[in-house]
């Protein structure tokens, strides 16, 4: 811990003394420039136990953060300050304090580029390795370490990297290195250079080391772990004209965690995207796999933090209340899916498209389970301690997690109004997103959103969303309405309801309402809300918590310069 | 214009009214009694053992157990402890602490509608926050708390139990129970006997009883353990049935350090009736008592003993 | 330790300072084309006309939204030769090529470049998405965040009358 506090201290002290002469170089032409953010959350807490809002001693909680970089030629360094005080309802309770959790400087030299401190960095489509934040959803993996890019010519580019992982206020046991290397042909061959034909190839490599800890098997027997688990990547990007490909495969060696039920099987994972483009037409095409690619710079941690790779959804991500009440989320361990999705424009001044042209988007997701077949006949399925299970390639498993069917069609009548409309389809498998288990396992659910916003003037803007669930599992049916008015650019009130309408249980048909105001200024912002929130599930790595329903006030502040 | 600045002024003056509405307005009486129960040391009732002398001394640890029965991983955890008893025996002191939202009784089906929940563990669980982590988790001796690091998933139990069993022990503690069946009444003493010289500290001492063998549903999605999703008669173990002397216990008398170290030796008793007004069963069940520093929450010593040998 | 942190943060709001009536300067930091190919965000061309930097999210109904609604008023050349326009859509959650199609689909016609990981994002500090930068001739800078339904009107009003007068307006 001293001789932590020590180095911290030292980089402080060296970047204090470079600030003055940095400052004087302002004036400069290289230029010079500081900009920075803050946000705060604040939450005020009242009793509600009839939604299950319980009481919260503080009866305040505020989420906090400040971000502040500096800029010179190709100097750069900047800091975050972030402060909890306690975590807002729904935020990992581990957050509580207040520090700087991230600080970095950079410059560039010639060919070089040289990071240190906290690194957000992402390998090709990041699957293993991408550190980056998201404070809105409570999640921070920076590496804290070094990094070191190399542009040896026009398209080429050698990425390396070293360091630990941030845990909450502390960094994780795990040391992660790893490099990657990036080419674009175009840049490289002369004849593609005018040529329709675009093709970029990359590799990465990560590998792990933890120190040995003992996990037992049984009373009697513990577990040989690798102390050093290794991935490597590789990908392809090529795209002829109008149309794209791309592939991305990874593979990672024996890493029994706590995510996987320790067993010693290797992880894969394969993304393919097939993209085809023109202006009004836009189709995507997107087939997943992935088996026991959970990996985390910690082997006892379940919980959403020390991520080392990252596996992007491929479902569509739903913005509308009601349309993301039953959320996908990733299986990094066990999944296989498929995506389609069309966008297209119907021009104006056609009979469909109208005067403005209609927007229409179409999309389709599909994902199961893969398949498991066991090692031998004297093994379980993922018994620990074993290889676990067996996976054909190319079978897709029989659990069905979720499907997902939306149309969504936006069209212009005339000048001052507008309507969107959506219909969506869904079967969300609450067992294996949510982790708990009913005698309904799947939920099916139809949705119906429709959004008009009429304009009264060039500034003044009425919106009203009306949204309807409907499903006979779980809570029952569910209905909403938000009916917004906005004078541009400053100001904005909102009202809004939700209604459990069709819980069995007619005792639990909560109404849950939602009041703001927010003014803008600029680039800053400040909004006031009152409302209840409803309870909620969130399950990572077979830990799951309760993030309990609320009702109170809510303020927060947005600035940035 | 004038509209605005009255808007701006609205939305400022509730910005405000939010921060003073935090407050806690304490109307008389402003002294209430000590709700930690002091119990009179009621020798007549319980007469003071003579406890045997302390021939080996060792640091237990104490594994507490977050869990439910409507949480699909949580039996899995309990397997992870089961192994760690038969590997540690004495060593290791285990308590399932059934808490919070995978705890709750279904108002709706009657094979989830028991009801495992304690005051004390509720309390516990929020206080150190390992439900608002996730189930399962838990704790080990309750260290790390001062740093907000006491909340380990099962995996890791492991690696902490060894690390705490291999410290020095700051104290002995020792337990005896008498049963009476025919009164239904339960005396429990405990001794601790100081091993080293030690820093003025504030200590507490927590005594719980826990009962093995509850055949109840629970909630499973782990082949290697049993049926799923639901294992419908399955075999629960150290079930927290309820804290004997308050949530956060009675504090140990101590006579301030002196400089020339001499053992100081406290002893506690209390007791309990109910056994079966609580629906338990007096052999199935434990007695567990374990000293922590009032501060950091640390358990220091624990010990556990059977009810009915 | 305390003193350390206390001159550096000092330090930086003195700065902050210094440089609040600042010029906007892009920094060098690698963004990607549609077709993948890479380009630094400071060589997007700001000093020619009045440029907007509309930063989105393609997982945000309201930042398609804002997306549109710049479009349509591009295609309608309100904007045309007056007004540069530049999209960077910072891709948090979805895969990089997914955007492509979307961005076909909703047929935009001014530039969308992809910020992969936030970097740019995070350069340049934006709070929250979507959020609008509208540089004037004089490199000046006015902000904004979050979904404006009168954006194009306020771009519009910021080029035929400069920055200054805005200011005079608020």
């Amino acid at each position: 811990m001293k001789t932590h506090l020590l180095t911290y201290a030292t980089f402080l002290a060296a970047l204090i003394c470079i600030f003055p002469s940095l400052l004087q170089a302002q004036n400069s032409s290289i230029g010079s420039q500081v900009n920075g953010n803050f946000q705060m959350d604040a939450q005020y807490y009242r009793v509600d136990s009839a939604i299950g809002a319980l009481p919260v001693p503080e009866k305040m909680q505020m989420n906090s953060w400040t971000n502040i970089t500096y800029t010179s030629g190709d100097f750069n360094a900047g800091l975050r300050y972030e402060t909890y005080l306690n975590p807002v309802n729904g935020y990992d309770p581990r957050y509580k304090g207040t520090g700087i959790p991230y600080w970095f400087v950079d410059y560039k030299t010639g060919k070089f580029q040289i990071t240190a401190g906290h690194i957000y960095e992402q390998f090709g489509g990041g699957a293993i390795f991408r550190t980056y934040e998201e404070h809105n959803l409570g999640y921070d993996n920076a590496l804290n370490g070094i990094r070191v890019k190399f542009t040896p010519a026009k398209g080429v580019e050698l990425k390396g990297i070293y360091g630990t992982q941030r845990y909450f206020w502390d960094k994780g046991p795990g040391i992660v290195r790893g490099a990657d290397a990036d080419f674009n042909l175009k840049d490289w061959i002369p004849s593609l250079e005018n040529s329709k034909l675009r093709v970029r190839i990359g590799g990465s490599f990560v590998s792990k080391y933890q120190a040995d800890e003992e996990i037992y098997n049984s009373s009697q027997e513990k577990l040989m772990l690798p102390l050093n688990v290794a991935a490597g990547a590789g990908r392809i990007d090529l795209g002829y004209g109008n149309f794209g490909l791309n592939a991305e495969y990874a593979q990672k060696i024996n890493d029994p965690n706590a995510t996987n039920n320790f067993i010693y099987k290797k992880g894969e994972s394969l993304l393919l995207t097939a993209t085809y483009n023109q202006k009004g037409l836009g189709i995507i095409l997107q087939a997943k796999r992935l088996d026991n690619m959970g990996f985390k710079s910690k082997r006892t941690e379940t919980g959403n933090v020390l991520d080392i790779g990252y596996l992007p959804a491929i479902t569509k991500q739903q913005t509308y209340t009601l349309a993301a009440v039953y959320p996908y989320a990733t299986q990094p361990n066990n999944e296989m899916g498929m995506e389609a999705q069309v966008n297209y424009k119907i021009a104006k001044n056609t009979f469909l498209g109208g005067k403005y042209g209609t927007d229409i988007a179409v999309n389709f997701s599909a994902i199961n389970s893969i398949v498991k077949e066991l090692v031998n006949d004297t093994t379980l399925l993922d018994e620990s301690g074993t290889l676990g299970y067996k996976s054909p390639f190319f079978k897709v498993g029989d659990t069905k997690y979720f499907r997902d069917f939306n149309i969504e069609i936006g069209h212009k009548f005339t000048k001052s109004f507008k309507l969107l409309f959506t219909y969506m389809y869904e079967e969300y498998n609450t067992a294996i997103i949510e982790g708990h288990i009913d005698d309904t396992v799947l939920v099916h659910a139809n949705i119906l959103v429709a959004e008009m916003t009429y304009k009264l003037s060039p500034e003044k803007a009425l919106r009203l969303e009306t949204q309807a669930l409907l499903t006979q599992q779980d809570e029952g049916n569910w209905v909403m309405a938000l009916l917004e008015y906005t004078v541009a650019p400053k100001w904005f009130v909102s009202v809004a309801d939700q209604w459990n309408c069709g819980n069995e249980d007619t005792e639990k048909r909560f109404h849950y309402p939602l009041a703001a105001v927010a003014y803008n200024n600029d680039a800053n912002r400040i909004q006031l809300s009152y409302g209840k929130q409803r309870e909620g599930i969130v399950c990572v790595g077979g830990v799951c918590r309760n993030v309990p329903a609320s009702n109170g006030f809510t303020l927060t502040i947005t600035t940035s310069f | 214009m004038i509209k605005i600045t009255i808007l701006k002024s609205i939305l400022i003056i509730a910005a405000s009214v939010l921060v003073l509405a935090s407050c806690d307005k304490i109307d008389a009486p402003y002294i209430v009694p000590n709700t930690d129960p002091i119990e009179p040391e009621d020798t007549a009732a319980c007469p003071v053992p003579k406890f045997p002398a302390v021939t080996a001394h060792y640091k237990r640890a104490l594994i507490e157990d977050y869990t439910g029965h409507t949480c699909v991983n949580c039996p899995r955890a309990a397997l992870i402890t089961h192994d760690l008893k038969d590997k540690y025996q004495d060593s290791l002191v285990v308590v399932a602490v059934h808490a919070g939202f995978y705890a709750k009784p279904s108002t709706s089906d009657s094979v989830w509608a028991y009801d495992f929940r304690t005051p004390a563990g509720t309390e516990w669980d929020n206080f150190f926050k390992v439900g608002a982590v996730g189930n399962p988790n838990g704790m080990v001796s309750r260290k790390g708390y001062p740093n907000n690091q006491q909340v380990l998933s099962p995996p890791s139990w492991a690696n902490a139990v060894k690390n705490t069993v291999s410290e020095a022990p700051l104290m002995d503690l020792q337990l005896i129970t008498e049963y009476d069946s025919a009164k239904d009444k339960l005396c429990i003493h405990s001794k601790i006997s100081f091993l080293q010289a030690f820093t003025e500290r504030t200590l507490k001492i927590s005594v719980i009883i826990t009962e093995d063998s509850i055949i109840q549903a629970q909630k499973n999605n782990d082949v290697t353990v049993g049926t799923t999703p639901s294992i419908l008669n399955y075999v629960h173990t150290h079930v927290m049935r309820g804290a004997v002397n308050g949530i956060w216990g009675t504090p140990v008398l101590l006579i301030p350090e002196n400089s020339s170290f001499a053992p100081v030796v406290t002893t506690f008793q209390t007791h309990f009736t109910n056994f079966n007004l609580n629906t338990m069963v007096p052999k199935n069940c434990h007695v567990i008592a374990f000293v922590f520093d009032a501060e950091t929450k640390e358990v220091l010593q624990v010990a556990e003993v059977q009810v009915v040998e | 330790m305390k003193t350390f942190r206390f001159f550096l943060i000092n330090a930086l709001l003195s700065a902050a300072f210094s440089a609040m009536s600042q010029k906007l300067i892009l920094p060098d930091v690698k963004i990607y084309t549609l077709e993948g190919s890479t380009a630094s965000a400071s060589s997007i061309d700001a000093k020619n006309s009045t440029t907007v930097l509309f930063f989105w999210n393609a997982d945000d109904n309201r930042s398609i939204e804002q997306l549109r609604l710049l479009n349509e008023e591009y295609e309608n050349q309100i904007f045309s030769g007056k007004v540069k326009i530049v999209g960077i859509c910072t891709n948090y959650s979805c895969t990089m090529q997914s955007i492509r199609p979307l961005v076909s689909g909703l047929a935009i016609g001014f530039d969308v470049f992809i910020d992969r990981n936030n970097d740019l994002k995070r350069a340049m500090n934006i709070p929250v998405l979507p959020y609008t930068m509208i540089i004037d001739h004089a490199l000046d800078v006015h902000r904004y965040s979050g979904y404006c339904n009168n954006i194009v009107g306020t771009i519009m009003d910021l080029n035929n009358n400069g920055m200054a007068n805005i200011s005079d307006k608020r």
